[in-house]
């Protein structure tokens, strides 16, 4: 090969191999900044969890003081999220 | 040791292992970023794949906070049910306060903390006896 060709070769590896490098170190800053949203995300689902268990209770207590002591304001609390409760005798709660 | 043949060092001699190198740390640097896409491709699915969970958990916790915090104010009142439930729930160690700023929606912001409970602070797991 002539020294003009490697010579030229060089360059161009050279200078691909820089463009690649900037390339590079953006995207594994890219990929670091996704990687700490994902974990992120990943806490907020598991602890929702959590969140969901005591959701869960408080609905349940809502809507037994509902139904038994005919409580009109938690019955309400309950309809305005879209919860709502059979007529006495009929306890289940029905979730939309 | 070596010597060269006229005790020289030709372009041509310097050159080659220059190329040589540059094409090499060309051939790393490509590996390198077909490895970086790969990664970030299965992060983006991986992303994808929690959008139906964030908002089913961002859900919860805009009703859980709506109830508590109506349960609260029914306590306030002198409702003497949610009086009932705002105390087991104090046994419990869960707190409701009404001043708490509502937390941002986790998927709504990139990067954002994920929220917890706005209105509450539970350091127990429990939920109120029903």
């Amino acid at each position: 090969m002539s020294d003009k060709t490697l010579y030229w070769a060089s360059v161009t590896l050279g200078a691909l191999a820089l463009l690649l490098l900037v390339a590079n170190v953006c995207l594994i800053s890219g990929n670091r900044s996704m990687q700490d949203q994902l974990s992120l995300r990943q806490t907020t689902i598991n602890n929702s969890v959590t969140l969901n268990q005591l959701n869960q209770g408080l609905v349940q207590a809502l809507a037994q003081a509902a139904v038994n002591d005919d409580d009109k304001e938690a019955r309400d609390l309950l309809a305005s999220q879209g919860i709502t409760i059979k007529p006495k005798g009929e306890t289940k709660t029905d979730k939309k | 040791m070596f010597s060269l043949p006229n005790g020289k060092v030709t372009i041509g001699q310097v050159l080659f292992p220059v190329s040589l190198v540059a094409f090499v740390l060309f051939i790393m640097l490509a590996f390198q970023m077909t490895q970086i896409m790969r990664d970030r491709e299965a992060m983006h699915q991986a992303k994808a794949q929690q959008d139906k969970p964030i908002e089913d958990a961002q859900k919860v916790q805009t009703q859980l906070s709506a109830l508590a915090l109506g349960t609260k104010k029914l306590a306030d009142k002198g409702d003497k049910d949610a009086k009932g439930i705002i105390d087991r729930m104090s046994k419990l160690g869960i707190t409701v306060n009404e001043n708490a700023p509502v937390a941002p929606a986790a998927g709504a912001l990139p990067g954002a903390a994920p929220s917890a409970m706005p209105a509450m602070a539970a350091p127990q797991s429990a939920p109120p006896a029903p």
